[in-house]
C-alpha cells in the first residue's frame, strides 16, 4: 500500500516512456522527472495524510474521522472558520468593490494611490496587521488604553479576525473587480443613459448586474483564502476556534498527526466547493470578454456628491491601513508597548541579534528555491501548453493541487509522509525548500501558461523547423519570450517563501528556523517591539524584490495578475 | 542547394476530439513530389492540407502510414532532424531577436561559423530584396517585409524541401499578388522542391507545377492548373475552382470518352472528366463555365430562361438568368447597346467544346447546386 502511489505513477511512466521515446527524448525525460516530482512531493505526502486518518494501529479503521465529526469543538472550529470566511469575504468584496468601482468609473484624484493602498496589503508580511491591531486596540492598545482609556476591551476574537483579514485580503477582491470592471465596456453604460436612464438607474440595471460574475468570484476568493489563513488567526482567534488552528495545535500540541491531518482535510472541502462552484458555474456566467479592450473613455455615472462620498470612504479605509503600518514601524523604537511609550534603539539591536540567524536562513533557503521554482514553472508551462502526451490533464492537476490545498494541510502532509527513510527529509533545509517550490509551482505555472497562450506557436515551431531541439527552444525561445512571467514568478516564489507560515511553520527545526516563525514567538511572549523590528525588516526585504521587479520588468501588471490569483 | 523527391504513402492523421470522438483529418493520402517542382495542397479549410503539410515538416506524427523526403524515412524524425525548413502564415518570426538574428538563426542551429553566416544572411536579404534590414526589429517591418524575412530564413539553410502554410493570407491583395510572383521566382531561381498549402485557388493556379486538391482529408484530384479548372472530375473540384452552370442531362449514347447528351429537344457531344470511366447506371451533370455560357434574345440557344439581374463590373457583365434548373449566371464581355434588359425572355447557348460531364453523386439537388457555387 505504501508503495502504491509510487507504482502507479512509474507505471504512467512507463507509458509515457514508449510513447514517446523514439522522437523526443529530452521531452520525455523532461516529463518523467515533472512526474517524478509532483508525485513524489505533492501527491504521495497527500495521500499519506489521508491514509493516516483512515488507520488505526495500522489497521483500516474510520475511528479518525467518526471523532472528528463528532467532538464538538471541531464541529464548532469548522462552523468558526465558514463564519470568518463569509464575514470577511462579504466585507472584503464591498470595500473591494467600492475602491473598483470609483478607480474605473469616475475621476476622483489621487487614483494611483488609492491603487496602491488597495494592493499593497498583499504583500504585506504575515502577522504585521496582527501585530499592529494588537498595538491599537488590544488590551493594552495605543488606542484603546492609552487614547480611550477602556480598560475590559479585546480584540482577540471573530471581529479582530474579521478586520485583520478584510485589511489583508480586500485587495484580491479589488483586484479581480478592477479587471472586471474594466473589461465592461462603457459604452453599455453610454446606451443605457442615451435611453434615459437616471444614474442610478444605470448603475443598478447595467454595471452592478454585469458585474455580478466578477463579485461572485472575488468573494470566493477571499472566502477560500479567508478559510486556509493561519497566521492571523494563530494570534489573533484568541478563544474563537478555526480550523486550521486546531490542526496544528492538535500535531505540535498533542502531537496527534492523524487528528490535524483530518481537520485539515475537513478545511479542504469548502475550498474545493468553492472552486468548483467558480470554474463550472460563475465562469459560464460571465458577460464579460476577457480579451476586451478597455474603451479608455471615462463616463461619470456618479453624481458629484456620491462621488465625495466614496471618495472620503476611500481615504478613510487607506489612513487606516496606513496607520496600521506606520504603527508597526513605530513599535520598533517603543521601549515597552502599552506601558512605557519612550523611545529606544534597544528593539532593533536585540532583535537583529536573536534574529540574525533565521533571517540568515529564510533568506538562503528561499534563495535556493527560487531559481528552481521558477525554472520548473516555466518548463511546466511549456510542456502543458504545447505538447501533447499521456497524463496531461494528471499532470496538470497535480501541479495545481497545492494552489488549492491550505498550508497546514500540505505542512502536515509533509512531515507525516517524509518523516522515514528513504525519504527522510523531516528537520532538514531540503525540506522547507521542497515546500517553498511545491507551493509556489501552480502561480508561476499559471502565469507561464497564460503568457505562452499568448504567444503564437509557429515561433517555436519555426525554430523548431530551423533546427533548434526541444531544449534549444526552450532556452533561446520560449524563456526568453515569457520573461515577464519569469521574472514574477521568480520574485514571487522568493517573497511568499519569506512571508511563509502555514506550511513551514511544521517543517522548521533547531538548525534551519524561519524569520515568520520568531515573529510568531516574539508575539506570543508579548515581545511586540522584537516582532516590530522582524516585521519591518520583512517588509522591507518585500518592498525591495517588488521595486527590483518593477526596475527589471518594467510593468506591474502581470505581476499583479499572479498575486491576484493567490 | 539539393532538392529533394518527397513522398507520402497512405498517410492517415486521426484526433482524438473533445469528447473522445475520432476525427479523421488525413484520410489515405499518397502522392509523389519530384525534386525541384512547385506543388500546392488546395481545398477549403478542415481538408487535411496544412495537417498534411505538418506531417511532412514533423510537427505531426501520422497515425499510419510512411513519408520520405529524398530516400529517407522521416515519418518519426523530428522536425529538427528533418531537412525542412518552414514558411507560416502568421511568419512566427522571433519577436526578440532582430532580422539578422532571425535569417540567421537556422545556420546557427547548423553550426556554420559566424563570418560565413553573416555573409549568407546578407545574400540571402538581397535575394529577397531587404537588403540592409539587418538591425531592424521585425515588429518594425511592414506585412510583406515580414514574409520576406520568414521566406529568407526559410531558404538561407538551403532546405532540400520548402514548405509553405497560407504563407499569404495575412496579406493585402495587392501585396499578396506581388508576393505571389516573387515566391514562384525565388522558386525557380533556386531550383528548390516546394510545398504549397491554400486555399485560394488563384494562388495555386499562378503559383504551382501540380495542384492536389483535397476534400474531407482525402485528394480528390492531382493535376496541373490547367487540368483542374478546365478538366475537372467532380463537382466538388469544378465548383471549388470557381463559378459553374450545371445542367441536367440525359446520356443517349457513348462515344469513346464522349457522351451524346440530351438537352431539351437538343442534342450535344460533350467529353467526360478523364478519370471517370462512362456508365449507364451513374447520373450525370453537364457542368460548364459561366464565360462558355452564350445569351441569345430569340430562342437559338438550348435552354430558355428570363434575365432576373444585371450587374456591371466594369470589364464584364454578369447576368443571371432564371431558368428550369435554377438561376444560371452567364459572363460576358460588355457590349451595353446589346444588353438584354431584365426581364426579357432569352435563351442559353451552351460551347460544347468547353463543357463537362460529372458524374451527379447521389443526394445532390440540382437547384440549389446553381445558386450555392460561387
Amino acid at each position: 500500500m505504501t508503495g502504491f502511489a509510487v507504482a502507479f505513477i512509474v507505471l504512467l511512466l512507463c507509458i509515457l516512456f514508449v510513447n514517446a521515446f523514439s522522437k523526443d527524448p529530452i521531452l520525455v525525460y523532461t516529463i518523467l522527472i515533472v512526474f517524478l516530482i509532483v508525485g513524489v512531493f505533492i501527491a504521495f505526502p497527500l495521500y499519506q495524510a489521508f491514509r493516516l486518518t483512515m488507520l488505526k494501529d495500522g489497521v483500516f479503521s474510520l475511528e479518525v474521522w467518526k471523532y472528528v465529526l463528532s467532538n464538538r469543538n471541531y464541529l464548532q472550529a469548522l462552523w468558526g472558520s465558514i463564519l470568518l470566511g463569509v464575514l470577511t469575504a462579504t466585507v472584503s468584496t464591498a470595500i473591494g468593490f467600492l475602491f473598483a468601482f470609483t478607480l474605473t468609473r469616475t475621476n476622483v484624484r489621487g487614483k494611483k494611490f488609492f491603487s496602491t493602498m488597495a494592493t499593497l496589503p498583499v504583500i504585506s508580511p504575515p502577522f504585521s496587521l496582527t501585530l499592529s491591531m494588537i498595538l491599537l486596540f488590544g488590551s493594552y492598545g495605543l488606542i484603546t488604553r492609552r487614547i480611550l482609556g477602556l480598560t475590559n476591551v479585546d480584540i482577540y476574537g471573530l471581529d479582530g479576525l474579521v478586520i485583520v483579514q478584510t485589511m489583508g485580503m480586500f485587495p484580491i477582491a479589488f483586484m479581480v473587480l478592477s479587471g472586471v470592471l474594466e473589461a465592461i465596456d462603457s459604452t453599455f453604460e453610454e446606451a443605457a443613459m442615451n435611453l434615459k436612464a437616471s444614474r442610478w438607474k444605470v448603475f443598478s440595471t447595467v454595471t452592478l448586474p454585469l458585474s455580478v460574475p466578477g463579485i461572485a468570484s472575488a468573494w470566493l476568493l477571499v472566502f477560500t483564502n479567508s478559510i486556509a489563513d493561519f497566521a492571523n488567526p494563530l494570534i489573533l482567534a484568541g478563544k474563537y476556534k478555526v480550523l486550521s488552528v486546531e490542526a496544528y495545535m492538535e500535531v505540535t500540541g498533542m502531537n496527534h498527526l492523524d487528528i490535524g491531518a483530518a481537520l485539515s482535510i475537513v478545511l479542504l472541502i469548502p475550498t474545493f466547493l468553492a472552486f468548483g462552484l467558480q470554474r463550472y458555474w460563475i465562469s459560464k456566467k460571465s458577460y464579460v470578454t476577457v480579451t476586451g479592450k478597455p474603451s479608455g473613455r471615462i463616463l461619470e455615472v456618479v453624481s458629484p456628491g456620491v462621488k465625495r462620498m466614496l471618495f472620503a470612504m476611500m481615504a478613510v479605509i487607506s489612513g487606516f491601513l496606513i496607520s496600521l503600518y506606520a504603527t508597526i514601524v513605530a513599535g520598533c523604537f517603543v521601549k515597552n508597548w502599552g506601558i512605557d511609550y519612550g523611545f529606544t534603539f534597544d528593539n532593533i539591536v536585540e532583535a537583529l541579534q536573536r534574529g540574525k540567524d533565521a533571517i540568515g536562513d529564510t533568506t538562503l533557503l528561499a534563495a535556493i528555491a527560487t531559481p528552481i521554482a521558477g525554472l520548473l514553472a516555466m518548463i511546466v508551462a511549456m510542456i502543458i501548453v504545447r505538447k501533447r502526451f499521456p497524463g496531461k490533464g494528471l499532470m496538470q492537476a497535480l501541479v495545481m493541487i497545492p494552489y488549492a490545498v491550505p498550508g497546514t494541510l500540505v505542512g502536515i502532509s509533509f512531515i507525516i509522509a517524509f518523516n522515514k527513510p528513504p525519504l527522510l527529509l523531516v528537520g532538514t533545509a531540503a525540506i522547507i525548500i521542497i515546500n517553498y517550490i511545491i507551493r509556489e509551482l501552480p502561480v508561476g505555472v499559471e502565469s507561464g501558461i497564460a503568457t505562452l497562450r499568448q504567444i503564437d506557436p509557429s515561433i517555436e515551431e519555426a525554430a523548431q523547423s530551423l533546427g533548434a531541439d526541444t531544449a534549444t527552444v526552450f532556452r533561446t525561445i520560449v524563456l526568453p519570450l515569457i520573461r515577464p512571467a519569469f521574472i514574477s514568478s521568480l520574485s514571487y516564489t522568493f517573497v511568499r517563501s519569506m512571508t511563509a507560515v502555514s506550511a513551514v511553520i511544521f517543517l522548521i527545526s533547531a538548525k534551519w528556523y524561519h524569520i515568520t516563525i520568531l515573529i510568531y514567538n516574539f508575539s506570543e511572549n508579548l515581545r511586540f517591539g522584537l516582532a516590530s523590528v522582524l516585521a519591518t525588516t520583512l517588509m522591507i526585504i518585500v518592498l525591495a524584490v517588488f521595486w527590483g521587479l518593477r526596475f527589471f520588468v518594467g510593468k506591474s501588471s502581470s505581476m499583479q495578475k499572479n498575486i491576484i490569483t493567490r | 542547394m539539393s532538392a529533394s523527391s518527397v513522398s507520402l504513402t497512405n498517410v492517415y492523421k486521426i484526433f482524438k476530439g473533445f469528447s473522445g470522438e475520432e476525427i479523421v483529418a488525413v484520410n489515405d493520402i499518397s502522392f509523389q513530389i519530384e525534386p525541384g517542382t512547385f506543388v500546392t495542397l488546395l481545398g477549403p479549410s478542415g481538408c487535411g492540407k496544412t495537417t498534411s503539410l505538418r506531417m511532412i515538416a514533423g510537427f505531426e506524427n501520422p497515425t499510419k502510414g510512411k513519408i520520405k523526403i529524398g530516400d529517407e524515412d522521416v515519418t518519426f524524425i523530428p522536425p529538427w532532424k528533418r531537412d525542412t525548413a518552414m514558411v507560416f502564415q502568421s511568419y512566427g518570426l522571433f519577436p526578440h531577436m532582430n532580422v539578422g538574428e532571425n535569417v540567421g538563426y537556422g545556420l546557427k542551429m547548423r553550426k556554420v561559423p559566424v563570418s560565413e553566416i553573416h555573409d549568407r544572411v546578407s545574400a540571402i536579404l538581397d535575394l529577397v530584396g531587404l537588403n540592409g534590414f539587418e538591425d531592424r526589429p521585425p515588429s518594425s517591418l511592414s506585412g510583406g517585409q515580414q514574409q520576406r524575412v520568414a521566406l529568407a530564413r526559410a531558404l538561407v539553410v538551403e532546405p532540400s524541401v520548402l514548405l509553405f502554410d497560407e504563407p499569404l493570407s495575412n496579406l493585402d491583395v495587392l501585396l499578396r499578388e506581388q508576393m505571389r510572383v516573387e515566391i514562384r521566382r525565388i522558386q525557380q531561381k533556386t531550383g528548390i522542391t516546394a510545398i504549397y498549402v491554400t486555399h485560394d485557388r488563384t494562388e495555386a493556379m499562378t503559383l504551382s507545377d501540380t495542384v492536389i486538391v483535397m476534400n474531407n482529408g482525402k485528394i480528390v484530384q492531382t493535376g496541373t492548373p490547367f487540368d483542374i479548372y478546365e478538366e475537372p472530375n467532380s463537382i466538388f473540384v469544378a465548383g471549388f475552382m470557381g463559378k459553374m452552370a450545371y445542367f441536367p442531362v440525359k446520356i443517349v449514347a457513348w462515344e469513346g470518352k464522349n457522351g451524346i447528351a440530351e438537352l431539351y429537344d437538343k442534342k450535344l457531344t460533350i467529353h467526360i472528366a478523364k478519370t471517370v470511366t462512362p456508365n449507364d447506371a451513374h447520373q450525370y451533370v453537364m457542368a460548364c463555365r459561366p464565360e462558355s455560357l452564350k445569351i441569345h434574345e430569340n430562342g437559338k440557344g438550348a435552354v430558355p430562361g428570363v434575365v432576373a439581374t444585371n450587374v456591371y463590373l466594369g470589364n464584364a457583365i454578369e447576368s443571371y438568368i432564371k431558368t428550369e434548373f435554377g438561376e444560371i449566371m452567364v459572363k460576358s464581355e460588355l457590349h451595353k447597346e446589346r444588353l438584354c434588359p431584365e426581364g426579357s425572355k432569352v435563351s442559353l447557348s451552351i460551347r460544347e467544346d468547353k463543357t463537362i460531364l460529372l458524374p451527379l453523386e447521389q443526394g445532390i439537388d440540382l437547384l440549389s447546386l446553381n445558386k450555392a457555387s460561387t
